[in-house]
């Protein structure tokens, strides 16, 4: 093909410009692959975290604070409430299963939750080594703790009060490790599992007052062989796996109404939260988009100057016998190269930066970025960044389709 | 104005439709006028205009274009390259009236019939000299020769320039790397404009030279506009435009 060729000569004939419109070019691309990767990973992660998960119940506050900190372990918890309502609810025909969680510890980034081993099975999660949990201050760790912190079954390990870092220890009760679970891709894996009695014994709780008043509509359903515990005792939260999202639509309006809880459902509130956090990211796309923009309009100046350089060149082409098409083309075809090397460059470097990224820091690792995937919406920027470069190489490539070789002849001589 | 462009390539057989796949003697009869000025009017300004004389070039033959400046030599050079339109009349190029052909039709059979030197403007900037020639031919619609192009680099003694950029050559060696351009695609037309202006003695002898014997071995015919008196002195056969009022 003669334009390739062509296109190809002028871009070697003037390598560093056209190298560095590209890595222009690159920059804008990049920063929109990023935040793209980072959205869509991000997102994907936390819609898998909250499959499995219908309906949260906690203390009265911020339900998506409720969500966050129940389902994703990523914010403090809202309160806490009587461990009593997550029988009662389980009582509940339209719940299938109601696991009550208790938070407040954490090792090395990994947060302790006091919970029944329901939990496992909410999660569909197995023991793939070791034995579930049965005394106070024994663990499983989810198969993603196991590996951060590297233990395995029999080892111990000690407790800090608070979620982060920083916190007291609680030196006297160290935990042992008797199981660890399989990787369920959700929330769980980066979690250790105690019964909640370990939980109490650290933090005894505050006498609480209200109960639970979730009308229940089949008494005789109830299933009321739970071992005997303190029945003041607490809970953080309640997560509940209903028959039917659509019971999980008709439990929460009816616990928000009627008990002194919340709940939230863990699909609402993440849409609720992208929609909030889409706000900053759609300013930062705007912003890698001006980038691009900028870089297609450093192309077009080039192109145009170029143009001006290359108008002998355009001419002899013609007299050689080149159609108008073909000079548009190779115009044309410049500023599409230049967008299209630059654009892959762009994506290589925003993979780069991602999976960096995943690598050096440690919060990236609850999003589980990769810069090994790419999401769907990529071939949207790499359209973009091409449509730009065409759109800078038009009117150069429209100058030169329309170029008076006669004129320009008499000119040159 | 017709609905479609009913030109002459209407009248040609639908096989040769593509102009550059007309058919080519390979005899060259020396009757048979490779370009023809017939009843030409072109325009040169808002007022005035170039009525050249009925003229015809044979093939094979060598004419000369002469006049003083500004009298629309490379002008007409224009025409008969198809690069612009004549106002009336008509030219005919291998008997193809070439300002009737549709624009595309035109530069493609530009490319294969129609080899042009200009003066100044001689390759393509991005491209090595080896690969202004590759360029030619495949503009020409012809497959790529690299025996053919070593050669004619060889002939003209470019052999060691081939991979060079026109700006590192010098003006005698640009000129005579334009002329194996022109001739690469074995034109049946060669044009040149003031091909010798802007050489030394010594140069313009040898260009006129060369462009005169390789437009021999391809069997081309050559028209050379000019107002060198080192070309004039030839004697060739003269095509002579009056100046301007």
């Amino acid at each position: 093909m003669i334009a390739a060729r062509l296109i190809f000569a002028y871009l070697r004939d003037r390598p560093l410009s056209a190298f560095l419109f590209a890595l222009l070019t690159a920059i804008g691309v990049a920063a929109a692959a990023a935040l793209t990767l980072f959205a869509a990973q991000s997102e994907a992660r936390l819609t898998r975290d909250a499959r499995h998960i219908d309906l949260v119940v906690g203390h009265k506050g911020s339900p998506l604070q409720l969500v966050l900190s129940a389902v994703f372990h990523a914010d403090v918890p809202t309160g806490n409430l009587p461990y009593a309502e997550a029988e009662r609810l389980q009582r509940d025909r339209r719940v299938l299963a109601a696991v009550p969680i208790a938070m407040g510890d954490s090792v090395r980034g990994v947060r302790i939750i006091g919970a029944p081993n329901a939990l496992f099975d909410l999660y569909d999660a197995r023991i793939t080594r070791g034995r579930a949990p049965q005394a106070p201050f024994e663990a499983a760790l989810g198969a993603q703790a196991a590996r951060q912190l590297g233990l395995d079954v029999g080892a111990t390990f000690v407790g800090a009060h608070g979620l982060g870092d920083g916190g007291g220890a609680h030196d006297a009760h160290p935990y042992r490790v008797v199981g660890v679970l399989s990787e369920t891709g959700a929330a769980l894996d980066r979690l250790a599992v105690t019964p909640h009695e370990s939980v109490w014994t650290l933090h005894p709780p505050a006498t609480a007052g209200a109960t639970l008043q979730v009308e229940h509509h089949d008494h005789a359903h109830a299933d009321d062989a739970a071992p005997l515990r303190d029945p003041q005792s607490e809970t953080t939260a309640i997560l509940v796996r209903t028959r039917s999202p659509l019971f999980a639509l008709s439990l929460k309006q009816e616990i928000n109404a009627a008990t002194p809880y919340m709940a939230a459902r863990p699909a609402e509130e993440t849409s609720r939260f992208f929609a909030l956090i889409g706000q900053g990211a759609a300013a930062l796309q705007a912003f890698a988009a001006l980038l691009i923009a900028a870089a297609a309009l450093a192309t077009f100046a080039t192109l145009l100057t170029a143009l001006r350089a290359q108008r002998g060149d355009i001419a002899l082409l013609r007299v050689m016998g080149a159609t108008r098409l073909t000079v548009f083309a190779v115009l044309l075809g410049q500023g599409l190269a230049i967008a299209a090397f630059g654009a892959l460059i762009g994506l290589a470097l925003g993979h780069g930066a991602i999976e960096i990224f995943a690598r050096v820091s440690p919060q990236a690792q609850g999003f589980g970025l990769t810069g090994f995937a790419f999401a769907p919406e990529e071939w949207i920027i790499l359209a973009g960044a091409l449509v730009a470069g065409a759109l800078a190489a038009l009117a150069p490539a429209l100058a030169a389709y329309r170029t008076d070789i006669a004129r320009t002849l008499s000119e040159a001589a | 104005m017709l609905p479609f462009e009913f030109d002459a390539v209407f009248a040609i057989p639908r096989r040769w439709r593509k102009p550059h796949a007309l058919p080519r003697s390979r005899v060259i009869y020396y009757n048979t006028p490779v370009l023809t000025l017939d009843s030409l009017e072109i325009r040169l300004g808002p007022q005035r205009r170039l009525q050249p004389p009925d003229w015809s070039l044979p093939a094979g033959a060598t004419a000369l274009l002469v006049g003083p400046s500004g009298s629309g030599k490379s002008t007409l050079l224009n025409v008969a390259a198809g690069l612009l339109a004549p106002a009336a009349g008509r030219v005919l190029v291998d008997g193809v009236d070439i300002a009737a052909l549709k624009p595309a039709a035109r530069d493609r059979f530009r490319g294969a019939r129609i080899g042009v030197v200009f003066q100044s403007l001689r390759l393509v900037q991005a491209l090595s000299v080896a690969d202004n020639l590759a360029l030619a031919l495949a503009l020409a619609g012809r497959k790529p020769d690299p025996a053919r192009i070593r050669d004619t680099l060889a002939r003209l003694g470019l052999a060691a320039l081939a991979r060079r950029r026109p700006r590192a050559l010098s003006i005698g060696e640009m000129q005579r790397a334009a002329i194996a351009r022109a001739v690469i695609a074995r034109p049946t037309l060669i044009l040149a404009d003031e091909p010798t202006s802007a050489l030394d003695d010594a140069n313009a002898e040898a260009a006129f030279a060369l462009l005169r014997a390789e437009a021999q071995a391809c069997g081309a015919s050559l028209l050379i506009a000019t107002h060198d008196a080192r070309l004039t002195a030839h004697g060739l056969p003269t095509l002579t435009l009056a100046g301007p009022p």
